[in-house]
Parts: structure tokens; sequence; C-alpha cells
């Protein structure tokens, strides 16, 4: 080895080492950060008050000093508030009728409108869950005056309004927060992406070296030993990186690790495993590492979409998200490793994932391996014959 | 021409032909194709069927016509009928059931006694999507249940007239309006911006990869990055065509801003992978920078997530993202019927990064030029210094 070729060797791994650990710890702490303020809250809405009354200003009161949402425009119509939210500058809008007030005292149950922009859901969801909220409370309160209104006692009112009532309890995450929805997918994801970006491209070098090496000879058995020492290295640097990558949204950014953490490894290291028969058969495909390397990075945005992760199993059609489980492992590990660390699941729960991912990797490591094999040997057939034929001709000429 | 010949002909046409397929890959075969398998694992494109336990220990009037009204909701799939309050515990833990609802033992008794009896509803929160429509939907049930017993209670207790009595149950009607996407559609929500996304990467990609060493002049570059730029458009748009043919994603807006605005940010991409290859000759390095520096626009770009929910250094860095002044505009034209004049600010951010890229790009050009003009009468000099 030159010397040269010493410096590639070495920077490539720098380059390795930096891809497996430290980057995916960086975009480990980006996302927690972005995902660092739980709620969507002070989304900014319009009013129109065609009351101005006492009763009306109390309302629009209500809905400005709320968490969640802020009053940024005080619209003069029904078309400007439909504007504002065309234009985005708000995301809900609220209209008060004329003779608000009046008609409320007559009990003729005025009616007012609450209009909310669901182009983004999350923002959308949002704003009608904090204005729902408080338009209820308000009605309850001039429900009871309006019993009291009606010949009832103050204590009967409040009675007939609270009768009937409903608790709602959100388990495992009463904040609905965002990033413990996602966080594990995307460390999922990261750990996916890491593990292709850097074995595919070695596996593809040795598979160029070993297309010139004999097979009974020293040096093919020495580079079959490199390629189980550098899967073994990639594979001891994911888990490491892995486990930081737990760590941090743990100390960090306070998201639970319910469950057993040896399910966790469990469910890791077969994932591994089976993105090692992916690579090798990634590896055998290509014979350049660059567009290798070009489609690998198309993989994330897909993978995500149809494990059941972001879209959930129940919603995929009948079958679908088996066939894709025998296509990519990811969904074998992120649903897991999100209800055990979400739920604290035990571990006969995701056993049928631990299946899923174990016959995975029945198939695909020996298909990945047998691929690759089959495609050196195909290379060391054509090299041989165009070498044959190199001959040939400088003997004929 | 003889055999060896043919075989190394053959060889370099195989290589070339390896080349375009790989472009044509990137930039069409690879977002059509995701475009169908995300249409069709999302075809249900609502939140539907959420599969719900039922612990019933009234069984009253009141609880069964809560338990049905529940039932014959399409949102709600109920899976259990049961009479232990850990049932819906191991139900949701197992992952066999995403909500539950409790309805406590002499449920209808209290609440005629106006004892408040609580009804208890539980959500698999671990499930976000699913966590959100399930309550969405149980409040709205619950709040006209408790609604038409309001009613009752009045028309029983007070003597008051039906059509008097809902009035007095709801002294304030307030009526919501969903506007742009009010069936709460997922797909119409979510995959413009991740189909986006997945062109985005193709796009940079391309754009490394078509900076080549002998490239002589910079006019050629911006005629490669015009030319693949307005090919990536059409991939996008054959993307988001194959979404509003066959998965009735509607598509509302301007077509004319709709087609300009992806024609400007499909070369401000390109572009910018060509800047990339620039500053780092490398051609493997240059496309794992490229793509690591535009995988993470759909997250930090607030299509989801929003911008404004934040921390303030997420929400300058998110602004300035390409991805966030073309994804949200494009999903703004399929949502709502709107104008150009509405997408104009975006249309004019694309066209200003799109003039910053071609001024860095022309800057690290001529940089390198005249670095190597440098380096080259350098080394003359040196030979000419070392013949003297």
């Amino acid at each position: 080895m030159t010397k040269k070729e010493k410096i590639i060797l070495i920077f490539n791994w720098v380059k390795n080492v930096i891809v497996l650990i430290p980057l995916i710890l960086a975009f480990t702490f980006i996302f927690g950060n972005v995902y660092g303020k739980t709620f969507v809250d002070q989304i900014p809405i319009a009013v129109v008050d065609y009351d101005n009354s006492t009763t009306s200003r109390t309302i629009i009161q209500q809905f400005d000093e709320s968490q969640g949402l802020k009053v940024a425009r005080y619209a003069k119509s029904d078309s400007e508030i439909e504007e504002l939210i065309r234009t985005q500058k708000v995301y809900a809008g609220l209209i008060i009728p004329k003779d608000f007030e009046k008609n409320v005292k007559q009990g003729n149950a005025p009616k007012s409108l609450y209009l909310v922009d669901m182009t983004n859901l999350v923002i959308g969801n949002n704003a009608f869950a904090y204005g729902s909220e408080i338009l209820n409370t308000l009605n309850a309160g001039v429900q009871i005056k309006v019993l009291e209104g009606k010949g009832m006692n103050s204590f009967e009112a409040g009675k007939a309004v609270t009768s009937m009532n409903f608790v709602q309890r959100m388990v495992y995450d009463p904040q609905m927060s965002y990033m413990k929805y996602l966080m594990y997918g995307i460390i999922g994801i990261m750990i996916q992406q890491t593990i292709l970006q850097v074995l595919a491209p070695v596996l593809i070098d040795d598979k160029r070296k070993l297309v010139k090496l004999d097979f009974k000879s020293r040096e093919w058995k020495k580079c079959l030993i490199g390629i189980v020492k550098k899967v073994l290295i990639v594979s001891s640097l994911s888990v490491i990186g892995a486990t930081l990558c737990f760590y941090t949204i743990c100390k960090y950014f306070n998201l639970p690790l319910r469950g057993a953490i040896m399910n966790n490894y469990i469910l890791l290291i077969i994932f591994i495993v089976d993105m090692i028969g992916v690579t090798f058969f990634f590896a055998g495909l290509f014979r350049q590492v660059l567009p290798c390397v070009q489609l690998c990075m198309f993989l994330s945005v897909p993978s995500i979409l149809t494990c059941g992760y972001a879209w959930p199993e129940i919603m995929m059609p009948a079958g679908l998200f088996n066939k894709v489980n025998l296509i990519w492992p990811l969904g074998c590990f992120i649903n897991p490793m999100r209800a055990i660390n979400l739920k604290g699941t035990g571990i006969l729960t995701i056993i049928p994932y631990i299946k899923g991912g174990l016959i995975y990797a029945a198939i695909w490591i020996p298909l990945g391996i047998g691929f690759y094999s089959m495609r050196i040997h195909m290379d060391k057939v054509i090299m041989k014959k165009v070498n044959e034929l190199r001959q040939d001709a400088i003997g004929l000429s | 021409m003889n055999k060896l010949e043919y075989i190394i002909l053959a060889k370099e046409w195989l290589a070339i032909f390896k080349k375009r397929l790989m472009l044509f890959t990137m930039l069409f075969a690879i977002p059509v194709s995701l475009s169908f398998l995300f249409g069709y694992t999302m075809e249900a494109k609502q939140i539907k069927h959420i599969p719900t336990v039922i612990i019933d220990r009234d069984n009253s009037t009141i609880s069964r016509s809560i338990t049905e009204e529940i039932r014959s909701n399409e949102i709600f799939d109920i899976v259990s009928y049961s009479q232990k309050d850990s049932d819906i515990k191991d139900y949701i833990e197992q992952g066999n059931a995403m909500a539950g609802v409790v309805i406590p033992e002499g449920f209808y008794k209290d609440l005629q006694a106006g004892k408040g009896p609580n009804i208890l509803v539980l959500y698999d929160a671990s499930q976000m999507s699913i966590a959100s429509a399930a309550k969405s939907r149980m409040t709205e049930i619950l709040l006209t249940i408790k609604i038409g017993y309001m009613q009752d209670v009045m028309e029983g207790k007070l003597d008051v007239l039906p059509s008097e009595s809902i009035k007095a149950a709801q002294p304030m009607y307030f009526t919501y309006r969903l506007l742009n996407n009010p069936t709460k559609n997922y797909v119409n929500f979510l995959l413009p911006g991740m189909l986006i996304a997945i062109i985005q990467v193709g796009l940079i990609m391309i754009g490394v990869d078509r900076v080549k060493e002998k490239d002589e002049k910079f006019k050629y570059c911006i005629f490669k990055a015009i030319c693949w730029g307005v090919l990536g458009a059409i991939s996008i748009a054959a993307t988001l065509w194959v979404q509003c043919h066959f998965f009735d994603m509607p598509y509302k807006g301007t077509l004319t801003g709709g087609i300009l605005i992806t024609i400007i940010y499909s070369m401000g991409v390109v572009s910018f992978g060509m800047l990339v290859m620039q500053l780092i000759p490398n051609k493997l390095l240059a496309t794992q920078v490229s793509a690591v520096i535009v995988l993470p626009s759909s997250i930090l770009g607030g299509y989801t997530f929003p911008l404004m929910a934040m921390p303030d250094f997420f929400k300058n860095l998110g602004s300035m993202l390409p991805y966030v002044h073309f994804a949200e505009p494009i999903r703004d034209l399929i949502l709502k019927d709107i104008s150009i004049k509405y997408i104009m600010g975006d249309i004019i951010w694309q066209l200003k990064f799109l003039v910053i890229v071609w001024i860095a790009l022309a800057a690290v050009f001529f940089g390198k030029k005249l670095a190597k003009e440098l380096w080259h009468k350098r080394k003359q000099s040196n030979k000419v210094v070392e013949k003297i």
C-alpha cells in the first residue's frame, strides 16, 4: 500500500466514524431542539366583532389571554378574515354576529362562527382544540345563567350543567408532543442511512479487490477476513451511535425510556443484521460507489412513510404492512421501539416484530451475501474473458 | 473491428447507458413510482376505524346510547366490549386498541341525582395522528349527547318546549367551519411535501453529478442548470399529477404560478448542487454532503411541525431553506383556490435564491480558474528559473 493510499484509507475511516457517531448525535441534538417546544401555541387568529358588547369583548379577551391563541388582527368583515386566512397571516378566525349579547340574554341562541385553516393539520387541529375549549367553557357559564333565569336555583343550575362530564386522558404522552411521536423513528432512520452510506461503499471497494484476486490465494482470504472485520466495526460503531442517541434524548430532551433497555438492544442488533443483508445486496448490485450512494439517499422518506410509523399500520391496505416488512426492515425496528419506550411494552408484545426481523435476516443475509458473491464470480469470468481476448489481440498484432 | 474492440465499445456504451439510466431513475422513476406507492399506502386518506374498547359497567339506556353513537361512527371500530377496567390498559399496551371508553357503574343513577358522574376516555398518544383524530371525534360525540341530555333535563324539570330547550342547552351556538382541508385529509396535508423532499434529493445530486472537470465555460454550467432544472420541474409536475389523477388530490390554485415557482425552485436546487460540487471536488463526498444538507429540510422547514413552534434560531434557519418557500406554497395551491399574487413572495424568494447561487457559482468557478492559471504560471516561471 502506497503512502497516498494509506492517507485515503485513514481519511475514509475518519469520515465513516464521523458519520456513524458524531453526525447522528449532532442531528439528534438538532431535531431535539427543533421539537423542543412541546406545544404549538400562540397561534395567530383574527376576530370580527359586529356586536362590540361586553359579552363579545369578554369572548375575545378569553381568546387573547389563552396560551394557545393570540388575537393578531381585528378585521372589519367576514371576507377580510377569509383573506387573512388565505394569506396565512392568521390560522383561525372568530366571527361574532350583531346583537349577539341581546340574543344571548333573550335566549335566542345566536350563532357565531369559528373558522379554522386546516392546510397544516398540526396548526389547524391545535387552533380548533384551543378554540372549542374556550367556547365550550364560555357556553357552560352562560348555560348556568340561562337556567337561573328560567327559575332554577344556582346550585341546581350548576349541577344540571355539570351533570355529565367526560374526562379525556392521553395515555403515555399526555402532552401529545411531536418529539415523542417522531424522535424514535428519526433515530432508526439515521441508523439505517448511516449503515448504508458507510458499509455499501466499503463493500463495493472490496468487491473490486476480490474480483482481481485468485480464489485460493492468501490475499483472497485476507480480504474476506477484512470484510468481516469491517462489518463488525461498522455494526459496533452503529450500536455506540444509537446508545449515545438514546442517552441524549433521555438526558437532554426528557424522552422516556420506559421499557427494558435490553429489548431496545435486541431490536437494534436484529435491525443492524437486517441492514447488513440489504447492504450486501446493494453492494452486489452496483459496480460503482456513486450510484449506490445516490440511490441510498432516497430511502429515508419512503421507508418511514410506508413502515407503519408515521401513517399507522391499521390505515394501510390489507397485507401491505407485511409485504413492506419483507422488503424493508425499518418497521420491525422503530414501531416496537416506540412502543417499548413510550408504553413500557414488554417482550411478549414485541415478539412478532423480533420474529419479523429475524425472518428478514434469514432471507436477506443469504440473499445479499449470495448475490454479492455471485457478482464477484460473474465479474471474474468477464474479466478473464476480456483478458483472454486482449491477449489474443496482442498476439495477432 | 476485432472481438476485443467490440467488447470495449459495448462496455463504453453500457457505461453511458447506465449513467443515463441512473439520472432517469433519480429524476423520474423513483419520484413517480413512490408517488404511486404513497398514494396506495395512504389510500384511506383520513384516520378511520380506530380500534376501541368499551367498558359499559352501567348498562343503562343512556350508556347504551353512548356506546351506539360510538359504534355507528366511522372513526371508531369497537374491538371489545368488556367489564374489566384493566382490559383497556392491556389492549392499548399490546397495540390491539387505541382508544377506550369507561362508563362507570351507576352512571345513569348518578346523572339523575345530579352527582356529575364522569365518563373516562383514554387514548393511546404514542400514535399521535390516531389520538388526535380520535379525541376530536369523541369530543363531538360526547358533547352532542350531553346537549341532548341537557335538553331532556330542561324539558323535564323546567317544562320548557323542545324548540326552546335546544336554545337553552346551547345559549351561544358556535358553528365551526374547517377551511381548505375540511375532511382533514392526511394525504393532501402530508404527501406534497414528502414527495418534494424526495425529488429535492434527486435534484441536488443531479446538480453535483452534472459538473464536469472539463467544463471550460461558465455559460455551460448555467445552461446545464437551466436544462436539468426544467427536467426537474417536469419530474415534480409528473409526481404531483400522479396524485391528482389517480388518488384524487385536488389542485385548486393557479397553474401558471405553480409552474413558474416549480421551474425556478428546481433550477435553484440543481444550481446549489453544482455549487457544492465546485466547492468539494470529490464527487462522492460532494454527493453525500449535498444530500445531508437537504435531507432534513422537511423537518427543519416546518412542513408538518410548524416553524412558529420552533425556537427562534431554527425559525430563522428554516425560513432560509428553499424547501420552505416551495413545499408550503405548493400545498397552498393544492388546497386553496388562490391566484399567483398569493405566492408571489415565495416566487421572488426562489428567484433571489437562484441569483445568489449563480453569483456564488460564478465566484467559485472563476476563482478556481484564476487560481489554476496562477498556479500554472508559477510552475512555468519556476521551470524557467530552474533552466537559468
